[in-house]
């Protein structure tokens, strides 16, 4: 049905915009999540009072409101959420309610990562204590060649019978290892769910099959990625780009509006064997080998950036993709303002563009603030 | 300590159990259908006493029992019988043990149900869907109308009335992934009847299940636990491909699915069929036509409510966690 016939012959209707597609208002441009089909949609922020008057009034009563010129958008608009299925034309909506807000999931510890450069860590206790929390997902990075797949294949052997589910490495290219190798460890193990090897001297993506063959075995592929670049230290991470927006889910979309979608139910050891909420973030919760990691979760302070939700962040909180960007707290575009939107986020949501962050004013000045403050120089394997 | 029956595949069985981690210190055992166990069972009055593997138990020790998946447990109990040279005393034998490993287990789980909190249907299937039918009509829901017949005339007759009909098994549909040789999927869904479908067709034909296709607004997903209910909405009417049955998914445009709201009458009709069928949980499928009217299609004991639950946040797998648990604190 379009909007044309609609407009005829449903007026005393009601538009109902699905419980699923949800409105996120933004300065410049506004979003809807779609939270069945994973997909954002954009539109400007000029239509966003639409959808309170979908719920207040008849669709004959919104139209007979507008001036001419506002009608034809506001058929283009009602052409735009009827081609995606966001509404449908109802008599009566009170029998959909609003998907439910609540957000909470049976864990204390969702999930952790583990850096190495120099120096091994207590890696039994450290499975054993996220287990212990219910820790579902598990990333280890390997800045050199300490931890290497050697270690890795340990590691997926210690956290069988674990919580963890995941285990998803980043490892620095050991020379003496051929594909056959690295293939043979991650086909070994279901639970290793990602590998990517770093100083690698190509460009090269190994197919794991696990022995599937024909259909089943499309299904079950998994790719592991070499590149080129090097993974230099935990600085690297944080970049925040349309690629990075995580496809909206009811769960996600629930927890980016209570909580920060990076740090929630996180927990990090850095490479000196230090537990923190993100190994670039300051605030040492002691070295794991001598605190339970039990009682630093219990820790109320531990626990305080977990609530660095996006709403509440300078820029962020008027950007659309708020509820479907993880954030950073650990790289700030202005280091001295704790609320300060994420430095590599090159999105202003005051004119709707995306720029390289590196360009704007103060980037590099940011970010060299934080390379200072980094434990360097760090053995190097 | 806390019973659960289930596949090894079964994922809302690993999610409900995560929960009760997260919310006790309750001691879990859980018995998988499709695996094999070391089992070491003595029963003697009413009381019994079992190791599964490393796990040994009492019926004292078990305070809630989650009957999830499956029909027969303790596979391998009795031994199989082989006796080439006398195929018809081999089967009647496998026969007889069959009902002897039945008997036990309707034994068990009948103790289990008097001493302790068992969710779940024991029988580890759906009710027969025509008595479901039945039974819904005597507690005043309304169903489509349905005949079942064996003479191709009869399907004629409706096809011809111009109606409108669908046809689907009497009992659960086919669902099969043949993982040793074809690996392929076999699945029977819900199918209109059409002329086509009654070519070649004999006089006489397999006793069929034909029922008057309702045009519905959407379809409802009722989850049930005790007297607590969750409802979605699924739109699958715009959608040629789900029309019929929305179990076939596309892919691409995944149907809607939101929260519904229940008129409280319709509530407490499901409440008295659920009662009259003794499910304590399961999931009722319903459809709503143009005009507001609800009409229940069938009820699924074991139905996979994980999709559902997370898409219109329901909590459902923590509702089952708490629902087990709740005795476990009381000790």
């Amino acid at each position: 049905m379009d909007s044309t016939q609609l407009l005829r012959d449903r007026r005393d209707e009601y538009v109902f915009l699905f419980s699923d597609c949800v409105p996120v208002e933004g300065a410049a441009a506004s979003a809807i999540y779609d939270l069945t089909r994973k997909h954002i949609s954009t539109f400007p922020s000029a239509y966003f009072p639409f959808f309170a008057l979908f719920r207040a009034r008849r669709l004959g009563e919104i139209v007979d409101a507008l001036s001419p010129e506002e009608h034809d958008d506001f058929v283009a608009f009602l052409d735009f959420l009827l081609a995606n299925e966001y509404v449908a034309v109802v008599a009566d909506a009170a029998a959909f309610p609003e998907i439910s807000r609540a957000w909470d999931a049976p864990c204390a510890i969702h999930n952790a990562i583990v850096d190495v450069r120099g120096q091994h860590h207590d890696y039994r206790k450290i499975v054993a204590e996220l287990s212990g929390l219910g820790c579902q997902h598990l990333q280890v990075r390997g800045y050199a060649g300490v931890f290497g797949l050697a270690e890795l294949d340990e590691l997926a052997r210690l956290c069988r019978g674990s919580s963890i589910q995941t285990l998803e490495a980043i490892l620095a290219h050991e020379p003496g290892r051929s594909d056959d190798d690295y293939v043979a460890v991650v086909g070994a193990h279901r639970l290793i769910t990602g590998l990517t090897v770093h100083s690698a001297p190509q460009e090269r993506r190994l197919a794991v099959d696990y022995g599937a063959r024909g259909d089943a075995a499309t299904l079950l592929t998994l790719e592991i990625s070499m590149t080129v670049k090097p993974l230099e230290s935990a600085l690297d991470c944080g970049q925040i780009g349309k690629r990075q927006l995580l496809p909206p889910t009811t769960p996600t979309f629930n927890e980016l509006r209570q909580f920060s979608g990076c740090l929630n139910r996180k927990l990090a050891i850095d490479e000196r064997g230090e537990v923190r909420n993100c190994p670039a973030m300051r605030g040492s919760f002691g070295d794991h080998r001598a605190v339970s990691l039990a009682q630093v979760v219990a820790d109320e302070a531990f626990r305080r950036v977990w609530a660095a939700r996006n709403d509440e962040i300078e820029v962020c909180r008027d950007c659309p993709y708020r509820y479907a960007c993880t954030g950073c707290r650990a790289l700030l575009a202005d280091p001295a303002v704790e609320d300060s939107k994420p430095l590599k986020c090159g999105y202003d949501p005051y004119t709707d563009t995306w720029a390289d962050w590196q360009t704007r004013a103060g980037a590099a000045a940011a970010l060299a603030h934080y390379q200072a403050r980094v434990h360097l120089p760090i053995v190097r394997g | 300590m806390i019973l659960i029956f289930s596949n090894s595949g079964d994922p809302s069985t690993l999610d409900v159990m995560r929960w009760i981690d997260h919310l006790s210190d309750a001691k879990v055992v859980r018995i998988n259908a499709d695996e094999e166990y070391s089992v070491e069972l003595t029963i003697s009055d009413d009381d019994f006493s079992v190791r599964v593997d490393e796990d040994a138990f009492g019926l004292e020790d078990v305070t809630s029992v989650w009957l999830r998946k499956g029909g027969f447990w303790f596979k391998g109990l009795f031994p199989s019988v082989a006796a080439p040279e006398h195929p018809a005393l081999a089967r009647h034998l496998q026969h007889k043990l069959d009902l002897e490993n039945r008997t036990l287990r309707d034994h068990f789980h009948d103790l289990l149900r008097r001493r302790s909190a068992v969710l779940g249907s024991a029988n580890g299937s759906a009710p027969n869907k025509l008595v479901v039918l039945g039974r819904a009509r005597e507690v005043g829901l309304r169903t489509p109308p349905y005949s079942v017949s064996n003479l191709r005339s009869h399907a004629q007759s409706l096809v011809a009335s111009g109606c409108g009909y669908v046809t689907k098994a009497m009992s659960d549909g086919l669902y099969l992934f043949d993982t040793t040789e074809s690996r392929t999927g076999y699945f029977t869904y819900t199918e209109a009847l059409e002329p086509r479908v009654l070519e070649g067709v004999g006089e006489r034909m397999a006793p069929s299940l034909f029922q008057r296709y309702v045009d519905k607004a959407f379809e409802l997903r009722v989850f049930f636990l005790d007297d607590q209910f969750r409802a979605a909405a699924i739109f699958s009417q715009s959608d040629a491909q789900t029309r019929v049955d929305y179990r076939k998914y596309n892919s691409e445009r995944p149907n809607r699915v939101v929260p519904f709201r229940l008129p409280p009458e319709i509530e407490a009709k499901l409440s008295l069929l659920a009662r009259s069928l003794d499910l304590n949980t399961g999931s009722f499928d319903m459809i709503v036509d143009a005009h507001g009217e609800y009409y229940l299609l069938e009820v699924n004991p074991v139905g996979q409510f994980g999709p559902l639950s997370e898409r219109c946040n329901m909590a459902i797998e923590r509702m089952i966690a708490e629902r087990l648990v709740a005795r476990e604190q009381r000790v």
